[in-house]
């Protein structure tokens, strides 16, 4: 399951949402927003993102991530909009019965949606404001 | 013909623009199209452009169509 939303998310109620008893393996990562970036103060992030290409990349990714690791759940849930330091911005979860695999699956689906899930990060620091790649 | 062309980031900050609708002649390119809109928004060479066509990530110069939907966006930075 994939979803680009605006609110907030609680794993447990994302867990809740994928139980299944033949996974003995739930590995979950959780991204939020720091507080310093390269030793400078962070005051918050805003995020965009083309939404429509986002899922559809989203969805390629977690459907290549279940066939290449036989995963059996997986939850991938990233937000948009103003975020401030502590907030949450990005939750996997994949659930499969082999725990490496779920691992690697994790990092698998983290490392393409940083690479071509098309979310932009602009960052509002103490001294300065730009988008991530942008010049 | 009529394309749609969607702004993101650091875009919709320099062009004040979410999408707008632009009229160009049959056989143009997504590279033609960026040509006018970098004159058009007086856009500098040293902006990282990344654009897509239709929920797609061009690679390579492609040929629009009536209808076509083009994003012009940054590399992502999500995650």
């Amino acid at each position: 399951m994939i979803k680009l939303q605006r609110k907030d998310f609680s794993i447990d109620d994302e867990l809740k949402k994928i139980k299944n008893d033949k996974c003995g393996a739930s590995v979950i990562f959780l991204g939020s927003v720091k507080s310093e970036m390269d030793g400078k103060k962070v005051m918050k992030m805003e995020l965009d993102a083309y939404a429509k290409m986002a899922e559809k990349k989203l969805k390629e990714i977690e459907a290549d991530a279940a066939k290449k690791y036989n995963i059996i759940e997986s939850t991938v849930i990233h937000r948009y909009g103003e975020l401030f330091v502590g907030d949450n911005i990005v939750l996997i979860i994949v659930k499969s019965i082999d725990r490496a695999k779920s691992f690697e699956a994790c990092k698998y689906i983290l490392k393409r949606l940083k690479e071509e899930v098309p979310i932009f990060k602009k960052e509002y620091m103490e001294d300065n404001v730009f988008w991530h790649g942008g010049i | 013909m009529k394309v749609t062309v969607k702004y993101f980031a650091l875009f919709k900050d320099l062009t004040g623009k979410i999408q707008e609708s632009m009229e160009i002649k049959k056989g143009k390119t997504t590279n033609d199209l960026l040509g006018i809109i970098m004159k058009k928004y007086k856009l500098k060479d040293n902006v990282n452009i990344v654009m897509a066509l239709n929920q797609e990530y061009i690679k390579t110069d492609a040929l629009l169509n009536d209808g076509d939907e083009v994003a012009i966006m940054m590399p992502s930075s999500g995650g």
